[in-house]
């Protein structure tokens, strides 16, 4: 496609990026005149010293609004739902029972990977009996293999025995690698065991040639123990590859690209709303919280033509609620399928160029924006910043297919 | 009519455009080209398509560096942004006629 509008996006995106990792360090406005956003330092102290205590409770409730909210961002990955029964739903997906009943935690970047086929859910312990069958078979003749392995010994030259020393710590971390891949509580991967025993048949080729090379003679000359131990452990390894092969049907295909592309936009959507957390954090800090960031002062403008949803007012507080809207309730839905990728992708983009707009005009000197002290703030203006930089690793993995296409 | 295509689209390619209102200008009279049917029902669409590509991406290479000098002012940055919508605009204008029945 010649006029590919993704390539257009991703241009001004790394331009934009790249202009704010360089761009001139703003001049704080020293007399904040009534129409504007109180310089941070002047609004700490005014917080501090307010006689008005209302305001002091809603800026402090504020606050630890946002703390509790980022807390359960942290913990559950996103932010629950408004329905009842949404927060138990939310603690039940990343607190349950092990196999002794334990209560566990499951982090969602753990669910998410384990949703792919990646990471191995520690909680499942109880493997298939088929699977357990085999995987007892495996680990009994990888205990065995690796104690032939340790009894190996060099004849040769010293630099011939740190090489053969190191063969021999790889062949048992490969012989780990295999038996472990058999005890996978979520199936073994056929790419996984297959790529472990290919590595493994080599080495152990490898170190009898290393073996004989170090001895500097013909096979018959090394020494009869080592001949005996090198020809069992071949034939364990013979051994764990024949029962591998016997358990084909146990073997599942390794997971699609796809899922893993879903995986990994997921966890992007995880990075940008815990991104957005702590850019809340840096308001609230400066005492600009959820009621001053839904007031008239905190109105955004000049936010972009084509954006036609923000030719309307849309305050500090719309942008933060459609943000975490997007990251927590639609991203992780659209995320599972093609076209809802692409609304992932536009809808980043369109929140990536909003945000930059207020960005760079916080940075010019003569910013006509009431906004103007608190994004030159420069906590706010790193967290930014980085939110900036998750979004853009949003948009461009969903634009991408989870970066697998 | 072919011809006049071309000829338009030659006479865009001298356009200089160094800030927001030759953009404006410039793209504007690019929507127009590719709104009318003679652009669309000309044996050489896909030739004109080839050349306006070529043409944009030239152009909008000259007025965005991929990294930005230091001490580009924020306004250009800007522009770039809105000029990067304009764009956007005339893309979207191309793809619904592209893939229209």
């Amino acid at each position: 496609m010649k006029f590919n509008k993704q390539a257009l996006r991703q241009q001004i995106r790394q331009y934009v990026l790249a202009y704010l990792r360089t761009k001139p360090v703003p001049i704080r406005s020293g007399d904040p005149g009534p129409a504007r956003i109180a310089h941070p330092a002047d609004r700490r102290a005014a917080v501090a010293v307010s006689t008005a205590q209302d305001t002091v409770i809603n800026n402090g409730s504020n606050q630890l609004q946002r703390q509790l909210d980022a807390a359960i961002i942290d913990i559950l990955g996103r932010k629950p739902g408004p329905e009842a029964g949404d927060f138990t739903r939310a603690i039940q997906a990343v607190f349950g029972p092990d196999p002794t009943g334990r209560i566990v935690f499951k982090p969602l970047g753990q669910d998410v990977l384990r949703e792919a086929q990646i990471v191995t859910p520690p909680e499942q312990t109880a493997l298939p009996e088929a699977q357990a069958a085999l995987f007892r078979h495996v680990r009994m003749l990888g205990d065995a293999a690796r104690s032939t392995l340790a009894r190996l010994e060099s004849h040769g030259p010293h630099n011939c025995a740190a090489d053969l020393a190191e063969q021999r710590a790889i062949i048992d971390d490969l012989i780990i690698s295999v038996v472990s891949e058999c005890g996978r509580a979520d199936g073994i991967r056929s790419l996984g065991l297959t790529a472990s025993l290919a590595n493994l048949k080599k080495l152990v080729r490898n170190l009898g040639a290393a073996m004989h090379h170090g001895a500097g003679r013909a096979a018959s000359a090394v020494p009869p123990a080592d001949r005996t131990n090198f020809q069992a452990l071949s034939h364990y390894v013979l051994l764990i590859e024949q029962s591998c092969q016997s358990a084909e049907p146990l073997i599942k295909a390794s997971p699609s690209s796809d899922s893993i592309g879903v995986a990994r936009i997921n966890l992007a959507l995880v990075a940008a709303a815990k991104a957005h957390g702590a850019l809340l954090r840096e308001y609230d800090t400066l005492g600009f919280g959820r009621v001053e960031r839904q007031s008239l002062a905190a109105t955004l403008n000049r936010i972009g033509r084509r954006k036609q949803a923000c030719n309307q007012l849309l305050t500090v507080q719309d942008l933060a609620g459609w943000i975490e809207y997007f990251l927590g309730e639609n991203g992780p839905v659209f995320a599972s399928y093609g076209d809802g990728r692409a609304v992932i992708a536009d809808q980043a983009d369109t929140l990536f160029s909003i945000l930059a707009r207020i960005a760079i005009e916080a940075s010019a000197a003569d910013s006509p924006s009431p906004l103007y002290d608190l994004f030159t703030d420069p906590n706010v203006d790193r967290a930014l910043s980085t939110l900036l930089n998750r979004l853009n690793d949003l948009a461009w993995l969903a634009e991408n297919n989870g970066g697998v296409s | 009519m072919t011809t006049d295509v071309i000829q338009k689209l030659t006479v865009l390619d001298n356009d200089e455009l160094r800030t927001k209102d030759q953009w404006t200008g410039h793209v504007t009279r690019l929507k127009e080209i590719v709104r009318s049917p003679e652009f669309w029902n000309s044996a050489d669409v896909q030739q004109h398509l080839d050349g306006l590509s070529l043409h944009l991406k030239e152009k909008l290479d000259e007025f965005i560096n991929l990294q930005p000098p230091p001490g580009t002012p924020p306004v250009q940055v800007l522009q770039a942004l809105e000029i990067h919508d304009m764009l956007e605009e005339l893309y979207e204008i191309i793809d619904t006629h592209a893939t229209a029945p």
